[in-house]
């Protein structure tokens, strides 16, 4: 395998922008001082899971003190669609129409907030309720409520992938493993509350806000409100979490920038909890079915699946589910998906968006199949490997594919030939039961575009400009170590700006771990342009013929062939006026008929106490193929995140709705619990830390993968704790409960 | 290669790897965001802050560094009772409505935004702040009740938000072990962490577990977290 020579790219590197972030310095959106004359907006949200507004009497709050406007569906200035809310681009800031308990029914704007909250008291809707339903399901059945007129399937057909011939594959099989499945709505849940503060200069818009993706952000809401692109500008400096909840522009900056539009003055909004909760979006919860044949040798014969995906009042994403296409060595594949309109609230894209969901089941699978097929459990990691895929789709080649090494390295960490035992055989001294599971994963490598710019400045230090914002990725020090490796500049001498639509070029975003594979090459390709900037002045100051004649190495460059004749790179930006500026600007791509992916696997071992059904996982090995790592210590960090996230989506986390009424029944963090220091085992990462053939010094994505088979690692090693199947996530004690008791939840 | 670099500290844990943490006076002007509208008043004597909502009378100087300027206007600036709070060893006196909470006074009236807001109830802790050595949700705890308390925030934990050396032993461990990823939390868990040594300079990893357990932080960083009061707890010794 390729060996890579690197001096800072791989080691573990603290966070360049630690001291702003722990000291209070860092300003998120909620701590920038306002502009002059600014106002502040409270938003009023829907009581009712489905209703349409009669009758809006605002005179009263209009009438408060302090009180500049309440706007709401009548206001025509206010008719904008949000294009990232809603697919079918029908979705507007206000609708007569609510569709989800907690929808945005009417905005009050005032010189402060407390005005404007008390205000908010004051405004009087009159709805017209209508029924609603929930449930995926049961928004198909002819009858049930329909949330648009295009009726509760998205796009009217469901979304299918077919390969081979699952008929002839069933037929073939020597037993079938048939089963459902159920996963819930898992919330983003992040730590701060979406923000956002907009201003207008005459046409030009500079919005504050926190977004996973400065320039689709600012696309967005060029789109949204019929402004040029140029004429928008987005900042986001410091933000405090998205995991796929602050993708883009969000309705509130397209709300918070028409309003400003409208009153001629700067708006903020700051949504806190629980608006928080109800607008931002949180994974879709799926229903999912199974056929899957497998030979009495093992060999995978057919998947047949269907899946229902409940994707609330909206369309924030696709609903696919991973895994039936992706996951077994098969000719044979049918992949099913209906993505349904029910009166949830959105759902849409959190950490991997649809891959957990479809591993708690696929993993399951091969583990029931082992079972079935009379595998000694300590051989399930080398059964793992025999079924999975060896090419994407069964024909393209992976451009690097170290699976089986991920699950052999893990095996062999969590210890699982001498700890393995069978189903329901181990119990621990306090009385709870041992068990050990494991579940893989994969996570698309795709690679894209992307630009940078680095600047060398006069004193020899260098400045990277790159519209990467650090979502807590540590995306700012990823992007200046393949900078420092490039121009061979410690890391200490550089300064990076980010996260300013003004200041930097195209990004892609921080969703789908994108940023190294995209902007990387960018950020190399501006250091090494700027380098041979450098070289061209010193080859004028050492008086050679040609840059070629040189070698620049930590911060100095030389005659190759005499090194005492050297200029420092301070030298040589000087003569160049003080700042040479390199730019890069590149397009990667996967070689065609080749499929680039970051393998995972997730090795968890749980104590289950079977009285009262609670689950503690108590270790847990996460191994990880994504090729060169670039700083050992963000990477460690990324793996704990998505990991205890996985761990919360496992055992507790699930937004609630009353099915009587449409209700949120836990709408904020207490209630809808989020893992807590009492909830996590120690972590073991484990990278393979082999490159890539393509992208970035041979990096593949890392931020996705961890959460991907946690929840399947733990449904196995619950199987294995305690022998009983957990069928629906999450495994809190009223679901393994109702299981042991052999029923549904 | 790492002897090329400069290590600051040099390996605090004796650990084979080097951590290299990357703290310049330049990375904190990076910090203070390019093209951002920051307005940063370090004030000296009396500052009245007028039309930003609040009449802030400062009776010292703000530490370096601190940004003093609150980002918007909370409330009517005419209406409130006048409050003497410390915060951070500095007398303040500000005019603060019946309903707001010290967390709404800190951020919005005083400008120490370092203390967040996640949830306003109670539930998350980010807006932590040491309260007569104990820890408290500053966003539950009414700003009147405040009155006479010796608070402390993250805003007063460093002497020198320059460099490294001037850090609090409990940021220097958060840097070292990458306790941040959002860290948005991050003030919250470190106001924890300080009510904890301040009882307990020697906690077991259980013990800081549950000292900080009332603090969320939805990135997962958890153990490293750990890893970083242990070490805050070793050199603060």
């Amino acid at each position: 395998m390729a060996q890579i020579t690197t001096k800072f790219v791989g080691q573990p590197i603290t966070r360049i922008d630690s001291i702003p972030r722990l000291t209070g310095l860092a300003q998120y959106t909620d701590d920038i001082p306002l502009p002059p004359r600014a106002l502040h907006g409270v938003l009023i949200h829907s009581p009712h899971a489905h209703a349409r507004i009669r009758r809006i009497d605002s005179s009263r709050a209009e009438a408060s003190p302090r009180v500049v406007a309440v706007l709401d569906y009548r206001r025509a200035d206010m008719k904008y669609r949000w294009f990232a809310g809603d697919r079918a681009n029908e979705r507007l800031l206000f609708n007569e129409t609510l569709r989800y308990h907690g929808e945005i029914v009417a905005m009050v704007v005032a010189e402060d907030r407390v005005a404007a909250e008390d205000a908010a008291r004051l405004v009087q809707v009159d709805y017209e309720i209508l029924p609603h339903v929930l449930d995926g399901e049961e928004a198909l059945k002819p009858g049930a409520p329909r949330l648009h007129e295009r009726g509760n399937l998205i796009g009217g057909r469901p979304s299918l992938y077919e390969r081979g011939d699952v008929a002839r594959g069933l037929a073939e099989a020597d037993f079938i493993v048939d089963e459902e499945f159920v996963t819930q709505f898992q919330h983003n849940a992040q730590m701060e509350p979406r923000a956002a503060l907009a201003m207008w200069e005459g046409p030009k818009l500079t919005i504050w806000t926190p977004t996973q993706g400065i320039t689709s952000a600012k696309n967005g809401l060029s789109q949204d409100l019929g402004i040029p692109q140029s004429n928008v500008r987005v900042i986001c400096q410091y933000m405090g979490g998205g995991f796929g909840n602050k993708n883009g522009a969000q309705n509130i900056d397209t709300l918070v920038a028409a309003a400003s539009k409208a009153l001629g003055r700067p708006v903020k909004l700051w949504m806190g909890r629980p608006g928080d909760m109800f607008e931002l979006h949180g994974r879709w919860s799926t229903k999912q079915y199974y056929r899957v044949g497998f030979k009495r040798d093992g060999t995978v014969t057919a998947v047949d699946f269907r899946g229902v995906s409940n994707m609330g009042a909206w369309q924030k994403s696709s609903g696919a589910i991973y895994g039936a296409r992706d996951m077994l060595d098969t000719d044979n594949v049918r992949a099913e998906v209906q993505a349904v309109y029910t009166n949830q609230q959105n759902a849409g894209n959190f950490r991997a968006p649809p891959d957990p969901q479809g591993v708690f089941s696929m993993g399951q699978v091969i583990d029931m199949a082992a079972e079935r097929l009379g595998i000694d459990g300590r051989e399930l990691p080398e059964f793992n490997i025999k079924v999975a895929t060896k090419k994407a789709d069964q024909h393209e080649e992976y451009t690097s594919y170290y699976l089986p090494e991920c699950i052999t390295t893990g095996a062999q960490a969590i210890g699982w030939r001498e700890t393995w035992h069978r189903p329901a055989s181990r119990q621990l001294p306090d009385g709870r039961w041992h068990g050990l599971g494991m579940a893989w994963g994969t996570w698309g490598a795709g690679l894209g575009m992307g630009s940078a710019i680095v600047k060398i400045n006069a004193d020899g230090s260098a400045h990277l400009l790159v519209g990467v914002t650090d979502v807590g990725q540590s995306g700012k020090t990823t992007m200046m170590l393949l900078a420092a490796e490039a121009l061979d500049l410690p890391p200490e001498r550089w300064k990076v700006t980010s996260g300013d639509t003004d200041v930097t070029g195209y990004t892609v975003g921080e969703s789908g771990s994108r940023n190294t594979g995209h902007t990387g090459p960018a950020v190399i390709a501006a250091a090494l342009d700027a380098k041979r900037k450098l070289m061209v002045e010193a080859a004028a100051l050492l008086r050679v013929q040609s840059s070629d004649d040189l070698t620049a190495a930590d911060g100095t460059i030389f005659v190759t062939s005499d090194s005492s004749r050297s200029v420092t790179y301070a030298q040589a930006a000087a003569r160049g006026g003080g700042s040479i500026i390199g730019s890069g600007f590149t397009r990667e791509r996967v070689p065609q008929d080749m499929s680039r992916e970051a393998w995972v696997v997730g090795f968890a071992e749980v104590a289950v106490d079977r009285l009262t059904g609670q689950i503690q996982v108590t270790r847990y090995v996460s191994v990880h193929d994504s090729g060169r790592i670039i700083n050992r210590l963000a990477a460690e960090s990324q793996v704990h995140g998505g990991v205890t996230m996985g761990i919360g989506m496992a055992l507790f986390e699930e937004l609630l709705w009353d099915r009587a009424t449409g209700y949120h029944i836990n709408p904020n963090i207490h209630d809808y619990r989020v893992p807590t220091h009492l909830d996590v085992p120690r972590i073991q990462a484990i990278f393979l830390d082999i490159p890539d053939p393509y992208g970035p010094m041979g990096a593949k994505p890392l931020g996705e993968p961890p959460i991907v088979p946690v929840v399947g690692a733990i449904a196995n090693a619950t199987y294995n704790a305690i022998g009983v199947r957990m069928k629906q996530a999450p495994m809190n004690p009223h679901t393994v409960l109702a299981a042991i008791r052999g029923v549904r939840s | 290669m790492a002897e090329d670099r400069a290590v600051n500290p040099p390996n605090p844990d004796g650990q084979a790897e080097t951590v290299n943490p990357l703290l310049t006076r330049r990375e904190f002007l990076v910090g203070a965001g390019a093209g951002a509208a920051v307005t940063a008043v370090a004030a000296v004597g009396i500052a009245t802050i007028s039309g930003r909502g609040a009449v802030v009378t400062q009776h010292a100087t703000a530490p370096a560094g601190a940004p003093v300027a609150p980002p918007g206007q909370f409330t009517d600036p005419t209406a409130g009772r006048m409050l003497n709070l410390r915060v951070n060893g500095q007398a303040y006196q500000v005019a603060v409505p019946a309903r707001a909470t010290l967390a709404d006074v800190l951020r919005y009236q005083l400008g120490l935004t370092g203390t967040k807001i996640g949830c306003n109830r109670a539930e998350c802790g980010a807006c932590t702040v040491v309260m007569d050595g104990k820890n408290v949700y500053s966003c539950t705890q009414m700003a009147f009740a405040s009155e006479g308390k010796d608070i402390l925030t993250v805003e007063g934990l460093a002497t020198d938000t320059s460099s490294f050396e001037g850090l609090h032993p409990i940021q220097q461990g958060f840097i070292l072990k990458d306790a941040p990823q959002c860290a948005f939390c991050m003030s919250g868990q470190m106001m924890s962490a300080y009510a904890l040594l301040k009882t307990n300079p020697r906690p077991t990893e259980d013990q800081i577990k549950y000292a900080l357990s009332g603090n969320i932080c939805r990135c997962g960083n958890y153990n490293h977290l750990w890893d970083a009061v242990a070490w805050a707890a070793e050199h603060m010794a």
